[in-house]
Order: C-alpha cells, then sequence, then structure tokens
C-alpha cells in the first residue's frame, strides 16, 4: 500500500510539471496524430473526478460514521486517486482542445479543468490540516459542477440545459415574411445549428446566421451558390448516402425530411436571398408553391389554444353510458369528442346531459338518431363546437337554423338527410365554416354549383355520381331453407337489392323478360326432382345471369335408420346416420364440410331403413354420391338393395356394379344419382350396400326413397 | 360439525352458480366473444373500463385495413418499371439481386428471365401518381391516397409475413395490431367489439388466414378480433330463440336479473352482479348490431357504387360495405383480409379477376366514407405483406408469366386519418428490385399508424413475462413524410 501511494505521489508530480510544460507551450505545440485518441478519451475519462470529488464530500459528511482509522485510510487514497483521475483529465482535455478552435467558452472550461486539477493536488498536502482540506475540497467540488456544465455546453451547446423550459418564439407568419427566416432558417435551428454554432463550430461552419453561413466552413468553402443547388455544398452533403462519413446531418442525427429538402433546394434555386418574401415571388417559381402550400399548413395546424378549462373527471366518469361515449382528445387538451349511437334506443337525455361539458365538447356525431329541433337548439349552446356529424338523421333544414350560434363550427356533415337549398341562409351566419358535406340530400345538383360560387371558402362534398354505363344485377337468392324438399313445401327467392325483377322457368328453358315473373313463394309439384331457372331485371341495370337451381322430392322418410359403420373416416367428419336423410346436397367435398359420410372397403355403407308397421309403396330409391377431383378412379364397386318384412329375411331386389374407370377432371360421371327402381316393394324394411373399391373412399350425402 | 357444515354452505353456493350459468350458457357465450371485460370480474365492469385516450391529439379515430392476403404485384398495380418490358426475358443482373436468398420454389431455377406488367400503366389525378390499368376504380381516387412503393418486409413467406404484418412480429404469439389499438384506445361504440375481422377470398391462387393473426397475444382477451361470419347473420347467435320476441326476451333478462340480485344479497358475490349487466349489454346488442350490420336498406347507388357483389354476402365487396357501417358505428379497427393473391404462374389470367374483385369496392369504401365526413377520421390501408419478384417463376412465354416473393419491396397505400393525400412516396431501383429512397421497414408502418392514430409507439407497452412489450418491438420510426 505504502509503495502504490509513494508511487501515485512522484506520479502526481511529474503529470502536475508536465501540464505546466503543456500549458506555458500551448501555443507552439501540436498534437501528433497517434495521441490524439488520448485527447478523445476526455470525455470518457472526466467522469472519474467528478465522481470522486463528489465521493469525497459525502465522505466528509459522513466521517462522524466511521470510525477514525478507516476514515483515514480511505480519505487518504480516494485523496491520491482523485488528484490523479483530474490531472489526466485535465491533460487529455488539453490535448482534446487542440483539434478544434479555441472559443471562449472553450477557454472558461480549460481554466476551470487546469485550476481543479490543481486544487486536488493541493488536497494531497492538505491531508492533515482538516480545516484547509475542507475549504479546498468545497471549491473543488463547486468548480466541479461548474466546469462540468461549461463542458456539457461545448458538446451539446451553449443552451442544452435550458432549452426544454424555453417556450420557441412563436412569429406569426404571412405573406411578408422573408422566406429564409420564416421558413429556411427554422429547418436549420432544428436539424444543423447543434452543431454549427458560435460556440461549437464543427467543420469551422457556423449557421447562426445568414451572415455567418455565407461565410461557409472549412472543407467545402461556400455553403450555397446562389441559383444552382447542385453545386451548393449544403445540399450535396444532404443528397450523399447516410453511410458516408461526409453526409449531414451525421449518421444517427435528426435528418432532414424529403420536403424540407424540396424547400431548401428551390430557395437556393431562386437565388438564396434573404430578404424576398412570398409576396415578391413569381408566382411559377417552385419556391412560392412550397412557401404558400406550408404558409397554408401553418395557418391551417395552428395550435388551438382553447380558453376553456378541463372538465372533471368526475363529471365524465357520470356521462359513461352504454350508447354514447365521451373521451377528452388527449391528456392535455381539454376538447372532448362525443358520439351517441344507436337508433332505436335512443332518448333525448342522452344529449341534454351533455350541457355540464357544453364548453369542451368539440365534435359530436350525433348520425343516424331519430332527433329534431330540440337536439339543434342544445347544439347552439356548445360554444366551442367545431365538428359537427349529422349524417342520416331526421333533421329537415328548418331544423338546421339554431346551428347559427355554433360560431366555431368549421366542419357540417348533412348527409342522407332531408336538407334542401335554404341551408344557405344558414351557412352565410357561420364563418368558421370550411367543410359541408351535402351528399344525399335534397339539394339540387345546380344549387350545390350555386353553393360553390357563393361560398368559396366552404368545401362542398357531394359524393358519388352514378357511373355512365349499367352495371350487371346478381341472380337472385334462395331464401327458404335447401334444395331437398317434401311435395308441397314452398320454395322462396329474394333479392337484396330493392325492387327487382325476378323471373324463372320450370321447364328447363332459359328464362327471359316475358318469362314467369316470381310474386310469392312457389310451390313445386314434381316427382322427383324439378330445375328451376332464374333471372333478374331492374330499370338501369343489366340482367343477371342465369342461375339454375335443382329442386329434389324429399320423398318417404323412414322411421328408423341404422348404419353399421357410422360414416366416419379419419378426417372426414359426416355422420351418416344424419347426413344420409338430412336432406342436405353436399357441396365441394373438403374435410371440414359435414355434410358427406365416407365409406371404405374395410368400412362399407350397410344401413337399415325401417318404414313401420303400414309401410308406404315404394317405386324407387336413389343414391346420391360423389367422386372428388383428388380420385382418379370409378369409387363404387357395387351397390345393392334388398328388401324384407323382416331384419332377418332378405330378398335382392337390385345389384348394380359398377366398372373401374378413370375419370377426367370434372367429368360429369363424377357427380351421380343411381337410380334403383324397385317395382312395387311394399316392404317395411329395406336394406341398402355400398361397397367401395379397394382403398378407395366413397362420399355419400343422401338416400332417397320415392 | 363445524367442518361439515362449511363444506356443505360451499356444495350449495357452487350449485347454485352453476345452476344460474346454465340459464344462459348462449347467453355467456356471445358476451365472451362481444362484451369487454366479460371475465374480469369486476362489478360494474363496463364503467369502469379506462377511460381510452390518445397520448396527443390526432386525426385519426378508426382503422379499416383491407390486407390483400397472398401479396399482391407491385409491378402489375402501383410501382410502374419500363425498364422490366424493354428488358424481357434477359436475365436479373447479380448486381441487383446481390446474393439475396430466394425462395424454395425459384432458387433452382437455371434463369431468372424479368418480365414486366403485361398491364398498361398510367399516371392520373392532379397527383399523378402511377396505376396500372388493372384497377381502374382505384385510379380515379389517387387524390384521395398516398401510395407507399418503397415498404419492405423481413420474411418471405406468407405465413411469417402476414403474421409480421399483423402483428410485428413473425412467431404469431404477440398481440395484433387491432388489439393493440383496443387496449390503447378503447372502445367507440361499447355495444358493439372494437376489433372487428370480415374475410372473403377471390378466385386466385389462395393462401390461408388463421385466427392467430387477429388474436391478442398477451393482452386480455377482450381485446381479440372478432370474426363476423359470411352468412346473412354477420354475428351468430345474436337473435332471440325461436318464438321468443323482443319484449318476452327483455320480460326474462329482467325477471332473471331479479332473481340474480337475490343471488347476490345472499353471497355478495361481485361475479353476480357483473353477469346482470352483461346480460343487459348483450341485450342491448340485439338492438345495436342489426342496424348496423343489415346493408339491405342503403340506397340504390350505394350498391352501385361498391358494385352488385356487395349484396352478396361474404364478397369483398360486401365486407367493405359492412366495413364502412361497422367503422362508422364507431369499431375502432376493421380488419378485412381477402385471399388469392398469390401468383406464382398464371399471373396475367388470374391477377385481373383478383384486382377486378377489390379494386371498385376498395375505391368505393373510401369515396364513401369521404362523402359522409369521415375519411378525414378514419384510416384506410391497402396492402399484401410482401411484395413480388421482377423474373419470371417457371416458364416465361409472351402470353403468361408469374412471379415469386419478394420481401425487399412492394406497395401499399393509405387513405384518410391524417395521411398526406395525393403523394407518392419512396422510390425503387428501374428494375422493381430494391428500394433506392425513403424504405418503410414494417415496423415504421406500425409507428406511423399508431402515430396517426394519437398513439405514441414507444409508449403503449404492455408487461408481461417481465417484459414490456411494444407493437413495434424495439424498432420502428415515424414517417413524418406522408403525415398530413
Amino acid at each position: 500500500m505504502k509503495r502504490l501511494e509513494s508511487a501515485i505521489l512522484n506520479l502526481l508530480l511529474l503529470l502536475h510539471c508536465f501540464l505546466v510544460i503543456v500549458l506555458v507551450f500551448e501555443n507552439n505545440m501540436s498534437i501528433p496524430f497517434w495521441l490524439q485518441p488520448l485527447g478523445r478519451m476526455h470525455p470518457l475519462i472526466l467522469h472519474f473526478p467528478i465522481v470522486f470529488i463528489v465521493l469525497l464530500v459525502v465522505l466528509s459528511v459522513l466521517k462522524n460514521q466511521i470510525d477514525n482509522n478507516s476514515f483515514q485510510k480511505i480519505n487518504q487514497f480516494l485523496v491520491l486517486i482523485t488528484a490523479f483521475s483530474t490531472v489526466l483529465a485535465t491533460i487529455m482535455g488539453l490535448f482534446l482542445s487542440k483539434e478544434g478552435d479555441a472559443t471562449d467558452l472553450l477557454i472558461l472550461h480549460k481554466w476551470m479543468g487546469v485550476g481543479i486539477s490543481f486544487l486536488m493536488y493541493a488536497l494531497v498536502f492538505a491531508l492533515r490540516n482538516k480545516k484547509v482540506f475542507k475549504v479546498i475540497l468545497y471549491v473543488g467540488f463547486v468548480g466541479v459542477f461548474f466546469a462540468g456544465h461549461y463542458g456539457a455546453s461545448l458538446t451539446h451547446g451553449s443552451n442544452f440545459l435550458t432549452e426544454p423550459l424555453k417556450d420557441t418564439e412563436v412569429v406569426e407568419l404571412n405573406e411578408s415574411t422573408p422566406v429564409f427566416s420564416g421558413f429556411i432558417k427554422p429547418i436549420l435551428d432544428a436539424k444543423c445549428i447543434a452543431c454549427h454554432n458560435p460556440e461549437k463550430q464543427k467543420g469551422r461552419l457556423d449557421m447562426s446566421s445568414f451572415e455567418k453561413m455565407k461565410l461557409g466552413g472549412k472543407e467545402e468553402g461556400k455553403l450555397w451558390v446562389a441559383g444552382s443547388p447542385e453545386e451548393s455544398a449544403l445540399l450535396k452533403r444532404v443528397h450523399l448516402s447516410v453511410q458516408d462519413k461526409k453526409h449531414m446531418p451525421p449518421k444517427g442525427k435528426n435528418q432532414l425530411t424529403k420536403s424540407e429538402i424540396e424547400l431548401i433546394n428551390a430557395w437556393i434555386k431562386q437565388g438564396a436571398d434573404e430578404k424576398i418574401a412570398l409576396q415578391e415571388l413569381p408566382a411559377e417559381e417552385d419556391l412560392t408553391l412550397l412557401v404558400s402550400k406550408r404558409l397554408a399548413d401553418t395557418k391551417h395546424n395552428k395550435k388551438i389554444a382553447y380558453n376553456f378549462g378541463f372538465a372533471d373527471e368526475k363529471v365524465l366518469k357520470s356521462l359513461e353510458h352504454p350508447f354514447r361515449t365521451v373521451i377528452q382528445k388527449s391528456p392535455k387538451s381539454p376538447a372532448i369528442d362525443v358520439v351517441i349511437n344507436g337508433r332505436q334506443t335512443y332518448k333525448p337525455e342522452f344529449l341534454t346531459e351533455l350541457s355540464v361539458i357544453k364548453e369542451q365538447i368539440v365534435s359530436l356525431n350525433l348520425s343516424f338518431l331519430p332527433i329534431d329541433k330540440s337536439a339543434t337548439e342544445f347544439i347552439s349552446t356548445l360554444t366551442n363546437l367545431e365538428e359537427l356529424l349529422l349524417n342520416f338523421t331526421d333533421l329537415e333544414t328548418d331544423d338546421l337554423f339554431p346551428l347559427k350560434s355554433c360560431s366555431q363550427l368549421k366542419s357540417l356533415a348533412l348527409s342522407g338527410t332531408n336538407t334542401d337549398a335554404r341551408v344557405s341562409t344558414l351557412l352565410k351566419q357561420m364563418p368558421m365554416l370550411n367543410k359541408v358535406y351535402l351528399w344525399n340530400t335534397s339539394v339540387p345538383n345546380e344549387d350545390i354549383e350555386s353553393l360553390k360560387a357563393r361560398f368559396s371558402n366552404i368545401t362542398f362534398e357531394t359524393g358519388f355520381i352514378d357511373p355512365e354505363g349499367e352495371l350487371k344485377l346478381t341472380p337472385p337468392l334462395l331464401l327458404s331453407k335447401g334444395t331437398v324438399i317434401a311435395k308441397d313445401d314452398f320454395v322462396e327467392f329474394g333479392h337484396k337489392i330493392p325492387n327487382v325483377e325476378i323471373r324463372y322457368t320450370t321447364d328447363g328453358t332459359i328464362p327471359n323478360k316475358l318469362s314467369k315473373l316470381y310474386k310469392s313463394p312457389i310451390q313445386l309439384q314434381f316427382e322427383s326432382s324439378q330445375v328451376i331457372k332464374t333471372i333478374t331485371f331492374k330499370d338501369n341495370w343489366l340482367p343477371s345471369k342465369v342461375k339454375q337451381y335443382t329442386f329434389f322430392n324429399k320423398g318417404y322418410v323412414p322411421e328408423k335408420f341404422k348404419l353399421i359403420h357410422s360414416g366416419k373416416n379419419s378426417e372426414f367428419i359426416g355422420d351418416g346416420e344424419f347426413i344420409l336423410l338430412d336432406n342436405n346436397k353436399g357441396q365441394g367435398i373438403a374435410n371440414t364440410n359435414p355434410y358427406w359420410a365416407t365409406f371404405s372397403d374395410k368400412k362399407p355403407l350397410i344401413a337399415t331403413a325401417d318404414f313401420g308397421e303400414n309401410p308406404p309403396i315404394l317405386k324407387e330409391i336413389i343414391f346420391s354420391y360423389e367422386i372428388p377431383n383428388r380420385q382418379k378412379q370409378e369409387t363404387l364397386a357395387s351397390l345393392e338393395i334388398w328388401g324384407g318384412q323382416q331384419t332377418n329375411d332378405w330378398k335382392l331386389l337390385k345389384r348394380i356394379t359398377k366398372k373401374p374407370k378413370v375419370l377426367d377432371k370434372n367429368s360429369r360421371e363424377r357427380k351421380n344419382k343411381l337410380s334403383l327402381k324397385v317395382s312395387n316393394g311394399q316392404y317395411r324394411y329395406y336394406k341398402i350396400i355400398a361397397n367401395p373399391r379397394k382403398k378407395q373412399l366413397l362420399f355419400v350425402d343422401q338416400l332417397f326413397f320415392y | 360439525m363445524e367442518k361439515e357444515f362449511f363444506e356443505h354452505r360451499l356444495n350449495i353456493n357452487r350449485r347454485h352458480f352453476l345452476g344460474k350459468m346454465a340459464m344462459g350458457v348462449g347467453g355467456a357465450a356471445l358476451g365472451s366473444l362481444l362484451i369487454p371485460n366479460l371475465f374480469k370480474g369486476s362489478g360494474g365492469a363496463s364503467d369502469k373500463l379506462p377511460l381510452g385516450i390518445k397520448h396527443f391529439a390526432s386525426k385519426a379515430k378508426r382503422i379499416i385495413m383491407l390486407t390483400q392476403n397472398g401479396a399482391p404485384s407491385q409491378l402489375e398495380s402501383f410501382d410502374y418499371k419500363p425498364k422490366l418490358n424493354e428488358m424481357f426475358g434477359q436475365d436479373l443482373p447479380d448486381s441487383i439481386r446481390q446474393g439475396q436468398r430466394l425462395t424454395g420454389m425459384t432458387a433452382n431455377q437455371k434463369h431468372f428471365p424479368l418480365v414486366g406488367s403485361k398491364f398498361g400503366f398510367n399516371q392520373y389525378g392532379r397527383s399523378g401518381t402511377w396505376v396500372s390499368d388493372l384497377f381502374p376504380n382505384i385510379a380515379k381516387i389517387t387524390d384521395d391516397i398516398c401510395v407507399i412503393k418503397s415498404m419492405h418486409t423481413d420474411a418471405i413467406n406468407h405465413d411469417p409475413a402476414l403474421t409480421f404484418l399483423q402483428t410485428g412480429a413473425q412467431q404469431g404469439n404477440r398481440p395484433s395490431m387491432g388489439s393493440w389499438l383496443s387496449y390503447g384506445l378503447g372502445s367507440e361504440n361499447k355495444n358493439l367489439p372494437a376489433f372487428c375481422v370480415l374475410l372473403s377470398k377471390g378466385s386466385g391462387n389462395g393462401q390461408g388466414v388463421y385466427s392467430k393473426l387477429w388474436s391478442n397475444g398477451f393482452l386480455d382477451s377482450t381485446h381479440q378480433g372478432i370474426q363476423l361470419s359470411a352468412s346473412e347473420d354477420p354475428i351468430l347467435y345474436l337473435n332471440n330463440p325461436k318464438g321468443m320476441d323482443k319484449v318476452q326476451r327483455k320480460k326474462m333478462l329482467d325477471h332473471l336479473a331479479e332473481l340474480n340480485n337475490l343471488g347476490y344479497a345472499e353471497f355478495g358475490d361481485p361475479e353476480i352482479h357483473s353477469k346482470i349487466q352483461q346480460y343487459e349489454m348483450a341485450f342491448r346488442m340485439q338492438t345495436a348490431v342489426p342496424e348496423i350490420t343489415d346493408i339491405s336498406k342503403e340506397p340504390d347507388h350505394i350498391t352501385k357504387m361498391y358494385g352488385p357483389d356487395s349484396m352478396i354476402p361474404g364478397t369483398y365487396a360486401s365486407n367493405c360495405l359492412l366495413a364502412r357501417k361497422l367503422s362508422e358505428s364507431g369499431v375502432r379497427f376493421v380488419q378485412l383480409y381477402h385471399q388469392g393473391w398469390d401468383q406464382h404462374n398464371r399471373l396475367v389470367t388470374e391477377m385481373p379477376k383478383q384486382a377486378m374483385d377489390v379494386d371498385k369496392a376498395s375505391a368505393a369504401l373510401i369515396t364513401d366514407l369521404k362523402q359522409r365526413g369521415l375519411l378525414d377520421e378514419t384510416l384506410v390501408i391497402w396492402g399484401g405483406e410482401f411484395g413480388r419478384t421482377n423474373y419470371c417463376q417457371g416458364k416465361l412465354t409472351k402470353e403468361n408469366y408469374g412471379r415469386d416473393h419478394h420481401p425487399r419491396c412492394f406497395s401499399i397505400f393509405m387513405a384518410g386519418g391524417g395521411v398526406k393525400a395525393g403523394t407518392s412516396y419512396g422510390k425503387t431501383d428501374e428494375f422493381g428490385y430494391n428500394i433506392v429512397e425513403n424504405p418503410v421497414h414494417i415496423h415504421d408502418l406500425h409507428a406511423t399508424i399508431m402515430h396517426l392514430m394519437g398513439l405514441d409507439h414507444e409508449k403503449l407497452t404492455y408487461k408481461y413475462l417481465g417484459r414490456r412489450f411494444r407493437l413495434t418491438d424495439v424498432h420502428g420510426h415515424v414517417v413524418k413524410d406522408i403525415l398530413a
């Protein structure tokens, strides 16, 4: 320990001598390049002396809490390393200072640093004398704060500390504001000046004023060449790739946006004049357009300082209602948006209860509500209302007139209401209004044109205009359930577009304008199946495609129906006992489609139908199955129908065998309805056996008994 | 003895509770889908909902996202590259590809023959936005939209890319964008879900969509996207049972509430109290939802505007119309998916059909919002999960070609909600392969969308597994240039 201490003491002496030499011969010295990295470590090392000095102060305050012996030891060692780190940081700082230009701030920082360094060295010798020690320590403590602050000002800019507290000066921009000071300078102030200011002139460039900027920087000289942005250093640097070392602002700093670059570009192109203002610019210049757009934007976006206070949180809470939403714009804004929902449930109180926040409401949406004049009378008390949506409400033009007291109203939506041309009387009395929505109202087109001419400050939105040419209708929809129906069931058609004519044929011919008109649900008279072809017509629309519906007679339904194998195979989930008689034709086979029962050669279809004690006379049994495209071959091997009066005495009635056959995709034979005629079969029980081919799945969707 | 008595009481309590539950399993199921905070268990759940409030004031209040699932080709829609037509059949230069890893579908191709759009391009509107002939209606509204041609993403296959677009992560365990917004801003209409999902399918080569895309992830399940069905009744189980009318229903619920109140007086379980309110809410929904989902009362010219398909449930056009109605009624985030944009081959025959499905209705949606004064406060986003390659996948003929996946650049467009209308942002090279100006990453898109909705994407966080999660993870910059 002793040896370390004496080593540090010697080193301290050496370093302070060196420091004095550097200070004396400062002006004749230049830092060799290999020492520069050492200088640049200044920002790293300087934190050590700051912390150590603070630690020493803390230690001296807590002195009485620690036993004296330990305190002396810690204090002594801490003083040594404090002095050591201070002198090191100071020397490095001196090296670093040689890289840039000496500004007033830099000189102040330098000498404060040197002073603290010597103070800390003095501290080493004042260890014995408690009074002197304390005085030196506290002076150093205060000094380090100031030195630190000036150092930070050097790297971050002199107003770094206070910047967030300052309100940026709001200058009213108008046509006579010089383009430079009003539009260009603010961009440079935001994105460049932090590194290019009188105190910190990176690349010896100061961008704090027009004059200073004209002087240019070290490397490129002049910042711009008036009239040719391509040759201007300012823009060249901006246009370099972000990865390029010379790109400005440097990688990681806040970059210029496209529109900002455009503006600077246009300004230089125009002549880079300091004093020129929008009103003096020729109308066709790019700069004129860009500046006038920016001006319009700033006017438009000008922060509206609301002069009303915040609504009480409790009041807001009390206004919560399932059919009403009351939301403050943001935590910092007292303005409130209100929406009321639900036409059927609307009550006038939903609106009038809002009187407690009538100052704060700036946006109100009452679309679709059945409101009347009393509502607009209430709305007229909302003095700060800016946006009002009354689309598709029941309001008439006369009901709107109370709104004239909403002097702040900017946007009024009346789409889908009965408003007529008399609304112009209202518009005349509303100076702030700049948007009115009159789509789907009773205002005739020519009146809208005259409104547009009369109120040049208002944008009228009139919406969609019927397209030229006619559109094709869609075919009718089948509204009754399913296509498998009983003989006396009704078939119902409909269309979502009102007043559409549905025409149809039942004889298989293509329907046309003269075919039978559908008026009410149709009752079909048919044996096993019936095709209905439909088409729709409407004025100003093209007729729809012909859509064909095939209806199947439900036939007789057995009292009991049993399957040996359920019809569920691997991922095919259909429950056969239900599906085969569910009156739903299967559509498009997919493993999630529950309208198909599936059978394999291991688990064939073996169904027993029981028609009860008084069985009907069956003429025909229809077996409906499908072969999806994924199966290349015919899937059914044989189909048998057995009849019997008892379940143990069967007689074969009919048998069909199918040949193995490769089927084309989308072949007609893939959708099969096998008809099995059973002459006068008056059996109580029927057994249907369908054997699929080996390793094939058989998809069956329905059995019909006629 | 004491112990037995205690257990006995416990049993009765449980039986009692289950008995009450059984009276309305359907109602509870419906409620859990649609009512915020159903299973939160606090009394008066709806009244205790935090005031969903923006971080800062902004124009957009709602979002309609028109996700074109499968990735429509940017080279046949918005990114005009005549150079590719000039270089028809020539190989993609290595200097452009820069050794990029391709999908397994084209990585083994010996040649990468460039192919330009078979469809013409024109400039439209005052903005002079380039739009292909496949989108004649979107071409008419170019002054209302902002096309971003420099989108890029991290993933090269559909599922991760789509998951990334929706949730900000490729793995699929994070909340969807709509869930984040529901969490951040709450519901604008408490009788409707804050986040709705609508699906439709075109005739083109399709890719699946899965419910994980509208999952609430680790957020409360009330923020989950609610998928509306394509049937006649978009929200299932909302109608009264057969033979019961509205008055009877109300009577039944009132009596149930009386019984439940007895139970509440007896046991003091706050769960009972919240259940009473939830039944009430489901009842309110019975009137609120049909008002919104009934599209038969739309004026004739609205149908014409969206196209006659809008009257067939489950089509893109009808979903667009429904999306407008939901959004208009205060649904915070309406998410549409239209499948069928994966044109690996036969692009020339498939893409026109896909475009026809969506062109008219997408443009109509934007126009319709505009004429109601809602476009300012509704942000509409149209786009797929990535782009398509500038070279042909498979055999290139004069008549037909296909394009593989391309994450390095693609085009989307946004409209309304504080987006700078009538602009095109970002630029790709003349091969349409790499971005040369203003790249916008998916994270940047998310950050921008949230900014438009008045949310700071760095501040909207949720602590889960000891970490604060964001939609943009640790990335994302707001694209200020496209803000109006």
